[in-house]
């Protein structure tokens, strides 16, 4: 059992070090077995690729919700069909995949001669761990997954580094020191992970600062997300952070139109606005998918009981300040950042994150 | 200028009403005549989408408006068509058309650019309400800040109310949901009004979806209208059919909206899940407060009328 | 005298006109469903082969559809049942999450029980939780005269946002970051009745049940005076029936039904409670309900209609790669036709009674 906490705290705390070297422990620990592995991969993805007649290598790509998010979804779909084209990929999409229909989901395409299982929700992977030992000759991969299994790749971004940052830009930038919090739920493990890495870097730079945090109960609600969006502003908030889905650039341009500043999540979302938007918090699943797809091809990526975790070093992650509020704001504010920066990536700051399990 | 909190709330929960107001109105003008209504939230979909692809491709928001209506016509005409020719389940009907008309707007919507910007409107339909009037405390905002659809929805709910109670043509309408047969007799042509009433009755839908994206949000997403053509349903039912509880009724939803974003915004340690709940338990105590004879089903609702030809 | 035998063999047989009207909507809207397929470039043939292979192709699949099938039918017996004795019951979705829910607090406490027991209680809990639901809406129906249109409906809402509460927090499994129940023992799950499938026993439950409810609500004196009063409560009274007595009855059962749907979903598919737990199960048991016009054989093939177009059009998307949009579009049609299609089997009974020509 990977507790989630012990998993960010390696990543961040106790250095790249640590968690290089749990990976590279991982790796050597599987390196008897993972030259023959890695060959016998190769070759029977080549088989595999052979057999389908079209010389394309079968992958499936699973997603929770719908394709057309403007943000986790549509970020990893057009990937996806870039990789597919660039590695000669045959790939099947299935959208609206709930938590409930994901077992199977994945068994029918891991029984039906898919070689590689990607899903897109990292909440799925727990339940891709289950499944993955009974079909030991196919490679599972979870995106942003926190458990794993021997055949599965599970790659997650930390989930707080990049929050942190935006709380640290937030908490300089407020002078209402209220920030506002929008995501699905307010009780699910990451949103509790991002309001705590929120609160932290805004607080580690404005004492005063506070989040509020609220939920909306939908990703594609639209009007819904931008009243909340609303009810946030009128109680004072003066910089928010929306995370749900589609809703996110809608709740973006209500603060644009409302002179209030926000944060991007999840993709570049600064080109919304100019004057208003701080920069985005970003952890896309292409960066994740990239990794996985290339490290699968050319067998260097091999299935592995402990995920891979990685941060704003690695590249997983990164807050990208929007390149138009560089004349805008006092030159403190990314000052402030950069210490930040610095901070996370050698591992100086730590982030008492929620316990949950795994 | 800043606001009140009640103003702020108040009008949340007028903008919020609006959607609920438009489908309300439709689905009570199709049960009047006899024919449940319900695909109000497949036409209030799309409605949505047509209402914000037409904007789009003119540049002009009102001929955004006059797809939703040109929307509301066909799916309206649609759903007579198999009401009153066929005779069968209007119930299941409407089920499928929600269904497939979920269908059709995402696979429209994703036929289209899918770049964010490219596809945002550039423009939304503006709140009117003379400036001088909006100055005055706590109420001025609310009455005179509104958008223009919502003044419009209130005075089509009045118009109603009156067009029901007092005119011929009303009483005629009533009488078909009453007793298509007697009116028949009486020369009345049901199939005519009741064609014209739930025609009518899916424009309005599709004017309420119309709302979300030309005023309030300028983009459309996948089924967006989250269930709002089921509130505007239980508001018919909590208003008793009458014209007057109905936009009552809808109101109440609006604000029980507004109020549940209020209650997380204050953050005061309840659990989300209890303020998105407020809506319902609401609209479940006001039904118990308001006791009294209702307006009345019309004895012929959900009843096909077959002629013998 | 051909003709003679074949409408009279047809007029014992109604079911034939409706079921042989209803698979020829069906392939109707295939049909136009097939021609928007062909149109975005994908081959309507294999991807309808697909369809059928995802339902009846494996072992695998058919039990997947019979799984999907059991709660359906349970939503729909549900509403089929209230409906008759004249109380709309639009709740089925809450009572199927309440009857999971209760189903869940049991078998959580019977791990060190025989399964037959443990399996037994577990269900029957499920069952106290649809029935206690639907009774609530029943109470403020009786006492308060409200509409249970309304109530029934939002305390659908209500009670998925209590679900949601409950996954994550006082219910919530600590081992895992998710936001559900620890799973029931094994001991209270409902065993798998086909080889390599994971069809689970709920199937014959739920038949065994849909024969006793028919069974009671058609055959015993209970049952005639639910549907008296459905019909006509003044009369009934009249005709010296409690209504009030028979009109909860009908509440209970309605809501124990749901609840058993729930039930049989969460010990014998699912055995864990979650947001999303249904898929609108109760929801499309209402439409199945209307479909199958009432009565038993009816709502016994639109439940497999409806559980077949779930796992179809799944499969459809994974191997065809048929976009979601278009799935549900051909859902609608497909329904749409088939309830269109009992206009001409009316109009078919007609002409066969009256000897007046099909035209």
């Amino acid at each position: 059992m990977v507790n989630l906490t012990m998993v960010a705290l390696l990543a961040g705390c106790g250095g790249n070090s640590s968690s290089s070297s749990t990976t590279a422990a991982a790796k050597s620990a599987a390196s008897a077995v993972a030259t023959e592995t890695a060959a016998a991969s190769l070759n029977e993805t080549v088989a595999a690729a052979a057999s389908t007649g079209t010389g394309k290598v079968k992958v499936a790509w699973i997603c929770e919700g719908i394709l057309t998010d403007n943000g986790w979804n549509a970020d990893g779909y057009k990937e996806m069909q870039e990789l597919a084209t660039k590695y000669n990929l045959d790939v099947s999409y299935q959208e609206n995949v709930g938590k409930t229909e994901a077992p199977d989901v994945i068994r029918n395409y891991a029984s039906e001669g898919y070689k590689l299982v990607i899903d897109n929700e990292q909440y799925h992977c727990e339940i891709m761990a289950e499944i993955a030992p009974e079909f030991p000759d196919v490679t599972f991969a979870c995106v942003n997954g926190y458990v794993s299994a021997d055949n599965m790749i599970a790659i997650t971004g930390d989930m707080w580094q990049h929050i942190y940052l935006a709380g640290v830009m937030a908490g300089k930038v407020t002078k209402s020191n209220k920030l506002g919090l929008i995501t699905y739920s307010t009780d699910s493990s990451s949103a509790l992970t991002m309001l705590a890495a929120l609160k932290a870097g805004a607080q580690s730079v404005n004492s005063s600062a506070d989040v509020i945090h609220v939920a909306t109960g939908s990703f594609s609600d639209l009007e819904a997300g931008k009243e909340m969006c609303t009810s946030l502003i009128d109680q004072g908030c003066d910089v928010i952070f929306c995370n749900s889905g589609d809703c996110n650039v809608t709740v973006m341009q209500t603060c644009a139109n409302k002179k209030v500043y926000s944060i991007g999540a999840i993709v570049d979302h600064n080109d919304i606005s100019a004057d208003y938007v701080l920069g985005s918090a970003m952890l896309p699943p292409s960066n994740i998918l990239k990794i996985m797809i290339s490290g699968y091809i050319d067998g260097t990526l091999k299935g592995s009981a402990k995920p891979i975790v990685m941060g704003i070093k690695e590249g997983c992650e990164e807050f990208r300040v929007n390149p138009t509020m560089k004349g805008k704001l006092d030159q403190s504010v990314f000052d402030a950042l950069d210490k930040a920066t610095k901070g996370v990536e050698d591992g100086s700051i730590k982030v008492e994150l929620p316990k949950t399990s795994k | 200028m800043k606001t009140s909190l009640i103003d702020t709330v108040l009008g949340m929960a007028v903008r919020m009403s609006t959607p609920y107001l438009y489908a309300a109105l439709g689905g009570l003008i199709s049960q009047r005549c006899g024919v449940y209504n319900f695909a109000l939230e497949g036409m209030m979909l799309g409605g949505a989408y047509f209402g914000y692809l037409f904007a789009l491709l003119s540049g002009n928001l009102f001929v955004g408006i006059l797809g939703a209506i040109l929307f509301g016509m066909l799916s309206g005409w649609l759903l007579a068509f198999i009401a009153i020719r066929f005779g069968v389940s209007q119930m299941v009907v409407g089920l499928g058309m929600n269904t497939l008309y979920l269908g059709i707007t995402s696979f429209c919507s994703r036929l289209m650019s899918t770049s964010k910007t490219d596809s945002a409107l550039p423009v939304l339909l503006k709140n009117v309400g003379p400036e001088t009037l909006q100055k005055i405390p706590v109420l001025g905002s609310l009455i005179f800040g509104q958008n223009s659809m919502t003044y419009l929805i209130i005075i089509l709910f009045i118009v109603y109310g009156w067009f029901i109670r007092k005119t011929e043509k009303g009483l005629s309408l009533r009488a078909v949901g009453e007793n298509p047969a007697a009116a028949e007799t009486a020369g009345i042509n049901v199939f005519r009004y009741r064609y014209a009433a739930v025609i009518l009755s899916a424009v309005l839908a599709s004017m309420g979806g119309a709302f979300l994206t030309l005023t309030q949000v300028n983009r459309f997403s996948e089924n967006m209208s989250n269930g709002r053509g089921w509130i505007a349903i239980a508001a018919i039912c909590l208003g008793r059919m009458s014209a007057l509880g109905t936009c009552l009724s809808c109101f109440l939803f609006g604000f029980a909206s507004a109020i549940s974003n209020q209650i997380q915004v204050l953050n005061m340690g309840i659990p989300y899940q209890f303020a998105l709940m407020v809506p319902y338990i609401l609209s479940i105590i006001a039904l118990l407060s308001v006791r009294g004879k209702s307006a009345g089903r019309p004895a012929a609702l959900g009843k096909p009328y077959l002629k013998n030809r | 005298m051909h003709r003679e035998k074949f409408k009279s063999f047809l007029q014992k047989r109604s079911f034939l006109i409706t079921g042989g009207m209803a698979i020829l909507a069906i392939f109707i809207a295939m049909v136009v469903g097939g021609i928007l397929i062909f149109m975005i470039g994908i081959n309507p043939f294999a991807a309808y082969q697909s369809f059928f292979r995802g339902i009846f192709g494996s072992v695998y699949g058919f039990g997947e559809t019979m799984n999907k099938f059991t709660p359906l039918l349970c939503c729909a017996l549900s509403f089929s049942l209230a409906q008759k004795s004249g109380f709309f019951n639009l709740g089925s979705e809450g009572q199927l999450y309440m009857g999971a829910l209760c189903s869940v607090l049991m078998a959580s406490h019977l791990s060190d029980m025989p399964a037959v027991p443990a399996i037994f209680f577990s269900v029957l809990a499920g069952i106290f939780g649809g029935a206690a639901l639907s009774l609530v809406a029943g109470i403020l129906k009786i006492l308060f005269d409200a509409n249970e249109l309304l109530t029934t409906m939002m305390l659908n809402y209500i009670m998925t946002y209590i679900i949601a509460l409950l996954v994550s927090g006082a219910m919530k499994d600590p081992q895992s970051a998710m936001e559900q129940t620890a799973s029931v023992p094994a001991n209270t799950r409902l065993p798998s009745v086909l080889t390599d499938s994971r069809l689970h026993a709920g199937l014959f439950i739920a038949l065994a049940v849909l024969i006793l409810v028919w069974f009671l609500h058609q055959r015993t004196v209970r049952g005639f005076e639910m549907r008296l009063s459905g019909i006509n409560p003044k009369s009934a009274h009249y005709a010296g029936v409690n209504e009030k007595r028979a009109l909860i009855i009908a509440i209970i059962v309605s809501g124990a039904l749901s609840g058993l749907g729930g039930s049989l979903e969460l010990l014998g598919n699912q055995y864990k409670l979650m947001d999303g737990f249904s898929n609108n199960f109760g929801f499309d048991g209402i439409g199945i309900a209307v479909m199958g016009q009432y009565n038993p054989i009816g709502i016994l093939l639109s439940a497999f209609l409806f559980a077949a177009l779930r796992i179809g059009t799944s499969s459809m998307q994974r191997s065809m790669k048929v976009p979601t949009p278009l799935l549900y579009i051909l859902q609608g049609i497909i329904i749409i036709a088939v309830i269109v299609s009992n206009y001409y089997v009316r109009r078919i009974k007609d002409s066969l009674v009256e000897g007046r020509p099909v035209g």
